[in-house]
């Protein structure tokens, strides 16, 4: 214990040096002095009123320093090479150690024990010598690449109150993208229904009970785009022609508008986002036959249109009246110039806006199916060849040929209403029908069926748009519900050689097509230059003998179908496809 | 009676690839051995600590479970440890490969 430390002080003094004690007396009062006070000086001072004081009021506190008893520590090791011996022996004395021993080894207790031990342990010395039961098997075989296994499930379903079908569906470009769903139905005119809800959802796709927000456009919403690069900003095509500019940010009603005058004269059927410096321009299509570019900085009117006339009769300027409906367009931004328009009247137009004249504008015409295109979409590997659908098929084409598609498959049994590419895996699109089914094709592995399907949903499925990662697919229905797809990894993911193989695919195609094309012109001439020269012939026999002119013109006719039948013998089969597009 | 339990340690210790048996009681002292004196101490100490902590561990994991052998194999040899209540049996084999 530390000891205090004084405060008290010792010492020692003789008592002689203490000095004379003091003596007191009894005397009386006497005045030293008196001092009056002056009145001058008090004429000096005031009295203070209010008076500022200042008063501390504390706790009464005091400080203290307590600490434990220090505990003293210490490591230390204890070798111990040999123990347990009792007491009585000793260590180093061989003889105690042998008699110690001998006397355990005579103990009961232990000769049980050997006994009961010892089988046990031959036992497992036999195994260990019969075998080796610690080698690692198959060390030296190879791990094999694990087989592809097609996976489509259904991630989350987002259901709309009101059940109104889904006339499209969008991803927004953000991080975490959500989904834009706009909400309408196509086949009602426009004036009925006017008390039916226009609501445009935006839906997070974590959470399936309500949408993030809602957008309400004037009318019915045909389609909808979502900026590239503002993700809260949002174009909505509607019923009457009109464009819609919603930012998500500031109101739920659209910030901008597009006059009815300057716009379309019927629904807009397709709205996509073109290639511009400023990323503002966009371009729609729609039944009446235009084609309109905006700006949705400034939508007083359109920066330019196009009427997508193809078929002109002799003598007229392309005008609406001549114009093919437009019921999708396709955009690909590696091709900033181009577009391709599918029509109503089942054409897909090539358009290129940098032609001077209005045909070489629309460069050329493909004649795609018996309806409207419901979908046009280039192939993200090789830019030339585009798929469309439309009535029951869906077909695959290629730029460079004019008569057939380049890739046919068999016939669905209910309508195709969308199909698009797969982004990055260069083999792959989907496709959706009426009959609720997801179809997911890869042309690389399995050419004459898909490869999985998913009915998704027992009424009509009507869009589909895939994530540009490729993973998550959006498709809606008649119904109301936008279901989430999710697709496994190697449906997402191309493989090693893909994009080799599927160009040679398609240069495979094409040439086949471009083949097919040659001969056929071959034929026709043929033809046609025999057509000709019999009518060389019969001209001197006319005058003569008309039974002889019978007989002749027989021949030549028979002749001519010999030729026919002969060559359509020779060839292969490919070419009855093609023939029928005669 | 005692030479029965010679006569089995020492068969054991004549099995193709045993390098050595000891036998240990409860207190750590090596009472049988065909190893040497140090071999064996050692031996008989290691093991006795790493016995309890197996059995420690068995009945830990299940109370109604109890260690009856344990093998230590490593690259030059395989230890073989079975228990009893009293003694612990020790055979040191060397792979026959």
């Amino acid at each position: 214990m530390p000891s205090y430390i004084k405060s008290v002080y010792e010492y020692t003094k003789l008592r002689r040096n203490f000095g004379r004690q003091p003596l007191f007396q009894d005397v009386s009062a006497q005045m030293i002095d008196s001092i009056n006070p002056n009145i001058a000086y008090q004429k000096d001072y005031i009295l203070r009123n209010p008076v500022n004081r200042e008063v501390q009021a504390t706790l009464p506190q005091s400080q203290n320093e307590i600490n434990t008893k220090t505990l003293v520590i210490r490591e230390q090791g204890i070798n111990h090479t040999e123990g347990g011996w009792p007491r009585e022996v000793h260590l180093y004395n061989e003889e105690h150690l042998i008699r110690h021993r001998r006397r355990v080894m005579h103990e009961d207790n232990y000769i049980h024990a050997i006994k009961k031990l010892a089988p046990m342990m031959e036992h497992y010395v036999d195994q260990n010598n019969a075998i080796n039961i610690y080698e690692t098997y198959f060390d030296d075989m190879q791990s094999q690449v694990a087989v592809e296994k097609y996976n489509v499930r259904v991630a989350n379903v987002f259901r709309d109150s009101y059940k109104r079908p889904i006339s499209c569906l969008s991803w927004t470009n953000e991080k975490i993208p959500k989904l834009a769903v706009s909400y309408s139905d196509k086949t009602c005119t426009l004036n009925s229904e006017i008390y039916r809800n226009n609501d445009c959802y935006l839906w997070d796709i974590c959470k399936q009970t309500e949408p993030f927000s809602k957008l309400q456009p004037d009318g019915p919403c045909w389609q909808l785009a979502c900026s590239p690069i503002h993700p809260e900003l949002l174009i909505g095509g509607l019923a009457n022609g009109v464009v819609n500019v919603f930012d998500i940010r500031e109101s739920a009603n659209a910030i901008s508008r597009s006059t009815i005058y300057n716009s379309h004269r019927g629904p807009i059927t397709a709205l996509l986002f073109t290639h511009s410096r400023t990323n503002t321009e966009f371009f729609t299509g729609s039944p009446d036959g235009q084609c309109l570019w905006w700006d949705f900085r400034n939508l007083s009117k359109p920066l330019d249109h196009l009427p997508m006339s193809v078929k002109i009769p002799v003598g007229q300027e392309p005008n609406l009246s001549n114009a093919e409906g437009v019921s999708s367009l396709e955009f690909d931004h590696a091709l900033p110039t181009k577009f391709l328009c599918g029509t109503e009247s089942g054409l897909v137009i090539n358009v290129n806006r940098m032609g001077r004249s209005h045909s070489e504008i629309l460069t050329s015409y493909w004649n795609t199916h018996s309806g409207p295109v419901r979908a046009v979409h280039r192939s993200p590997c090789t830019i030339r060849m585009f798929l469309t659908c439309g009535d029951w098929t869906v077909r695959v084409w290629s730029e460079e040929v004019r008569t057939a598609p380049i890739i046919v498959t068999k016939p669905y049994n209910n309508q195709v209403t969308d199909a698009s590419w797969t982004p990055l895996r260069f083999s792959s699109y989907m496709a959706i029908c009426e009959g609720g089914n997801f179809y997911y094709w890869d042309f690389l592995r399995k050419y004459r069926e898909p490869v999985a399907t998913l009915k998704v949903s027992k009424y009509q499925l009507t869009r589909l748009t895939c994530h540009s990662e490729g993973k998550s697919v959006a498709i809606g229905d008649i119904n109301g519900s936008v279901f989430l797809v999710q697709l496994s990894e190697n449906m997402v993911i191309p493989g090693n050689h893909d994009k080799q193989l599927m160009s040679q695919t398609y240069e495979r195609e094409t040439r086949r097509e471009h083949i097919l094309d040659a001969r056929l012109k071959e034929i026709r001439l043929k033809i046609r230059a025999e057509e000709e020269t019999p009518t060389t012939m019969t001209m001197p026999d006319e005058s003569s003998n008309e039974e002889n002119l019978i007989q002749i013109t027989e021949q030549q006719y028979f002749k001519i179908v010999k030729d026919e039948l002969h060559q359509l013998v020779t060839k292969t089969t490919p070419s009855n496809e093609s023939i029928s597009q005669f | 009676m005692a030479n029965e339990a010679e006569e089995t340690v020492r068969k054991l210790s004549t099995h193709k690839g045993v390098a050595g048996v000891i036998v240990v009681n409860g207190e750590g002292i090596p009472i049988k051995t065909t190893l040497d004196n140090h071999v064996s101490v050692q031996y008989a100490g290691l093991m006795t600590a790493l016995v309890d902590k197996a059995k420690a561990v068995v009945r830990d994991l299940d109370p109604s479970n109890d260690l009856t052998f344990l093998r230590i194999r490593s690259k030059k040899s395989e230890v073989m440890v079975a228990p009893d209540k009293e003694f612990i049996l020790i055979v040191v084999q060397n792979p026959v490969e």
